[in-house]
């Protein structure tokens, strides 16, 4: 599937194309479902925590540390959940413990983690049109570009920002900026953002004045109103099929 | 808002059925894929096609007959009402699993049937059923595949002419029995004994013949390290599930005419070489046997032997009995795996027979009435076109026999080669592990046998081989540390007699003691490289060495001053030597030092320091995956040195890693890591699990790079 959203909004050869990752280059959910199975199993193991108990306290640690840091990069951190997951539950700073859970829950999630079919072909097919590609992303730097080199992907991109640079999670406009610096272009410069969430890559890269795509997955709505992004689409393959034209 | 809901739930139920075929987000990914396909969308349309319109001859006069019979009876011994009814004695040769599964929704379209006085629904809620099982099979073959082209599996089994033929054209229902086996088979393989067991036993349950793929099983259980220990809850399972299946019906009179019984049993004795004076010889319990006995012989069985031998039984049986098109759904399944494993082979071998068969059985066996057409198409072509030509049946029976043993023997050979992944050295595969190895870490290599399991590594030390059991009286050296000190012609006369699988006996301490030759052989302790007959049976050299600054914390200094100490400084020097040496010759050499060496300076008590692991090894093998891994999977720092003239790369690898970090990584960089390792492999953590995987790379590889260079076919 791939819909033109904004009427009003034609395709040019873009000089550059940004993607988020997280969800937009391989499917977050059950990735992050399997690595907190993993972790729970770990818990009940390691220190004896039945899964309810494990489920409310990982929820109210993983509250608390969004309340404390905001929309910050750090405010994503499994290692600061379990960290303090570990104190709610009286366990103190046991520090090896923390690390370790944190250690599970990437493995696992890394190794549940395929990108979505037609993203290399995609990579591979913009580089060859001498198009910049980047991304823009939240998390912490460690940790995305690990997955990037999970990915394959270390070499690919001609920018990489994450929120921890800035120390504000996207749709604030300063990661966006950042990005174009790093490409030696301008809002001037015809940009297209690729990523999922309407809220954080629509508005954030509407910023800067980029042409948005919307990834869709599985039931996920379009973006409506101020969240509504130029074009949506369902996979990859249909992304470049469609855009083959404007880009030739 | 209800069309939302509706979809909601139609995403839910889809996810509920791929999570049968497969756990893996991956594999679900390459199942998300097939059902996007044109070509199973291609397959679906014309199985349905198939099941609206046409009714197959054997479904109307047999099986549908045995359930309308049993329905309108309202019977709980479907065999009794049907001979009640004077129904034919041929019609449902198959346990009571096959009618309880095809019961519901052949009920279904019966109760609609009589509620709108039409004769449609019954069949097609048959039909549906048999649809059901036969993407089951699909989905069971999907999750015996780790890696496949989801083209080539649509091509081979959905969109198959054979599968269409069998399933929905001639109307055979062997579907159900076939799924218990493949998804049985699958469940296997995934260590869920007690469910395979279960599943094989629906499988014999609902056609007896699925009896005969179990020895296939049993021998394959029996050969396989990881596995052997659940044969026993495998086969209780097998047989508890067929008790108690069978024995509701087993004293019925009915049951025991039709099903244990009938003229199909007859057909096994039907091919025979005549000896005259009334003596026969038996074709196919002779080929079975002999399939069985080709299987048997080889020392170990990986999956893809396991069941293209599996698919060759069932051929076995197929080729030495008269044509019956719908047993052929059998060797299906396994043939499909065959040509997906074996990419090369599929076009050459496999279309020819595929050819022959729907040709044979569309000219003699029975077919399906077409609904809108007014010719009597579930007759055999040749009653239909009235020509009666058994030269040309001959032919081509001949022809079908001809080929399918063509792809028999292919499928042999391509399981052997297969087989033969990490079996190419034939002999034994010797590793030498050399340097001034403390206890500590020579247990590394004793941990070996969590990976290969008990009974395959045997374990040669050097220090079995003091000349002098009292190193203060040697005669040839003064110190533990010269290599003339050890008997090393000895120990090179022993690892010669393991390498060709004779067992020696070693006298250690005035007792004797008796080591096996098995699979690897491991001998361990410093001057194991020093002399070069020895280095040149040697398959992976090894070196070790531990930081200076380590000495304190590795080894006791009774030790030290006791047999390993230097006596003087040109016998230190003398040492040393010898170690360069050894270091020249190895193809891996691991050296652990300190991170930090400031921390050892302090004097204070530190049980053990953080370490930090270097490696060198041969260049462009595998250190990049190798590093790409330890760094995205477990966030260690690595550096890397390798100069342009080298032939080596220098690793230095700092952080921690798990256990299951390594068994993950492991995975990655060993294919067909099943294949070589136990079941539930016990890998260590921290860098001796680094040392572990990084001796099991060049392990594998080098049982690979033997096995590929090894001409099978």
């Amino acid at each position: 599937m791939f819909k033109k959203i904004n009427s009003l909004k034609n395709l040019d050869k873009p000089d550059a194309v940004i993607f988020d990752t997280d969800n937009t280059l391989y499917e977050y959910a059950p990735a992050n479902k399997k690595a907190e199975e993993a972790v729970e199993r770990k818990v009940k193991a390691l220190l004896g925590v039945n899964s309810k108990l494990y489920r409310n306290t990982y929820a109210q640690s993983k509250k608390e540390i969004k309340k404390q840091l905001g929309m910050t990069a750090s405010s994503h951190s499994r290692l600061l959940y379990y960290q303090r997951f570990l104190e709610i539950l009286g366990f103190k700073a046991q520090l090896m413990t923390a690390l370790d859970l944190e250690q599970t829950f990437w493995r696992t999630f890394l190794a549940n983690a395929p990108l979505y079919p037609g993203v290399i072909k995609l990579l591979d097919y913009l580089r060859s049109k001498n198009i910049l590609i980047a991304i823009v992303t939240d998390l912490t730097s460690h940790i995305q570009m690990r997955k990037l080199t999970y990915f394959n992907l270390e070499e690919t991109f001609d920018a990489f920002v994450t929120s921890e640079e800035i120390g504000a999670d996207k749709p604030d406009y300063r990661n966006f900026e950042l990005v174009l610096n790093k490409l030696g272009l301008t809002k001037k410069n015809n940009i297209w953002m690729v990523g999922d969430n309407p809220y954080t890559d629509i508005i954030g890269a509407r910023s800067i004045g980029a042409t948005t795509f919307q990834k869709i997955n599985n039931l996920e709505k379009i973006g409506e109103g101020k969240y509504m992004p130029d074009f949506a689409f369902s996979n990859f393959d249909d992304f470049q099929n469609n855009i083959i034209n404007f880009i030739n | 808002m209800i069309f939302n809901k509706d979809y909601t739930k139609i995403i839910y139920l889809y996810k509920k059925i791929t999570s049968i075929a497969s756990s893996n987000i991956r594999e679900k990914q390459l199942l998300y894929e097939i059902h996007k396909s044109k070509l199973f969308k291609f397959g679906l349309f014309i199985r349905l096609f198939l099941i609206i319109f046409c009714l197959p001859y054997i479904q109307k006069i047999w099986f549908l007959e045995f359930i309308n019979n049993s329905l309108e009876s309202l019977s709980i011994n479907p065999w009794q009402a049907h001979l009640n009814a004077g129904g034919d004695i041929k019609a449902f040769p198959y346990g009571y699993i096959m009618y309880l599964f095809y019961l519901p929704l052949t009920t279904l379209g019966w109760l609609l049937d009589k509620l709108l006085n039409l004769e449609s629904f019954a069949r097609f809620g048959f039909g549906i059923t048999t649809l059901i099982f036969d993407y089951g099979i699909l989905l069971g073959i999907i999750r015996l595949l780790k890696n496949y082209s989801s083209k080539l599996l649509l091509i081979a089994y959905w969109c198959s002419p054979v599968i269409i033929y069998i399933f929905y054209w001639h109307g055979q229902i062997d579907v159900l029995p076939v799924f218990f086996l493949i998804y049985g088979l699958s469940l296997l393989q995934k260590e869920k004994t007690h469910l395979a067991g279960i599943f094989l036993g629906l499988a014999i349950s609902s056609k007896f013949s699925m009896l005969a793929s179990i020895p296939f099983i049993f021998i394959y259980l029996v050969r396989n390290k990881r596995l052997k220990n659940k044969l026993n809850i495998f086969f209780a399972s097998i047989f508890i599930t067929y008790f108690f299946t069978i024995l509701p019906f087993i004293k019925s009179n009915s049951f025991q005419l039709m099903v244990l019984k009938n003229s199909e049993t007859e057909k096994l004795f039907s091919v025979f070489i005549s000896y005259g004076y009334d003596i026969k010889l038996f074709l196919l319990p002779t080929i079975y046997l002999l399939s069985l006995y080709l299987v048997w012989r080889l020392e170990r069985i990986n999956l893809d032997l396991f069941l293209i031998s599996i698919g060759l039984g069932f051929f076995s049986l197929l080729l030495f009995l008269p044509p019956s098109p719908g047993w052929f759904a059998w060797i299906m399944p396994f043939l499909v795996y065959y040509q997906l494993r074996s990419k090369d082979h599929y076009l050459l071998s496999t279309l020819p027979f595929f050819f022959i068969y729907l040709t044979y059985n569309l000219l003699y066996s029975t077919g399906a009435d077409i609904s809108f057409i007014n010719i009597p198409t579930e007759l055999p072509l040749q009653k239909l076109f009235g020509f009666n030509n058994s030269k040309l049946k001959s032919i081509l029976f001949t022809g079908l026999q001809a080929t399918g043993l063509i792809v028999c023997a292919r499928m042999y050979l391509f399981g052997i080669v297969r087989n033969n992944y990490y079996r190419g050295f034939g002999d034994k595969l010797a590793i030498g592990i050399s340097g001034f190895i403390p206890d500590y870490i020579n247990d590394i290599f004793k941990s070996f046998e969590n990976l290969f399991g008990p009974r395959s590594i045997s374990f040669l030390e050097v220090s079995d081989y003091k000349k002098s059991k009292n190193h203060n009286y040697l005669q040839a050296s003064k110190s533990l540390l010269n290599p003339n000190s050890y008997n090393l012609s000895r120990l090179t006369k022993d690892l010669y007699l393991l390498a060709d699988g004779k067992s020696i006996l070693q006298n250690i301490n005035n007792s004797v003691r008796k080591i096996e030759s098995y699979d690897f052989i491991f001998i361990n302790g410093i001057h194991s490289l020093t002399i070069k007959r020895l280095r040149q049976r040697l398959d992976l050299k090894i070196f070790f060495e531990i930081d200076k600054e380590l000495d304190d914390y590795f080894f006791t200094k009774n030790n030290k001053n006791n047999s390993y100490a230097f006596i003087s400084k040109s016998e230190k020097k003398e040492f040393n030597n010898y170690q360069e040496s050894q270091f020249k010759y190895s193809d891996l050499s691991f050296k652990i030092s300190p991170v930090n060496s400031n921390i050892l300076k302090t004097k204070e008590k530190i049980v053990i320091p953080k370490l930090k692991l270097f490696v060198k090894m041969a260049n462009g093998f595998f250190h990049e995956e190798l590093i790409h891994s330890l760094i995205s999977l477990c966030g260690m720092h690595i550096d890397v040195e390798q100069t342009s003239f080298s032939d080596d790369v220098y690793l230095c690898i700092e952080g921690e890693a798990t256990k299951e970090d390594i068994n993950q990584i492991a995975n990655i960089l060993i294919p067909n890591l099943e294949d070589l390792l136990i079941c539930n492999p016990l890998w260590e953590n921290g860098y001796k699990g680094l040392i572990q995987l990084i001796i099991l790379v060049h392990i594998s590889n080098l049982l690979y790079k033997a096995s590929s260079s090894k001409n099978y076919v």
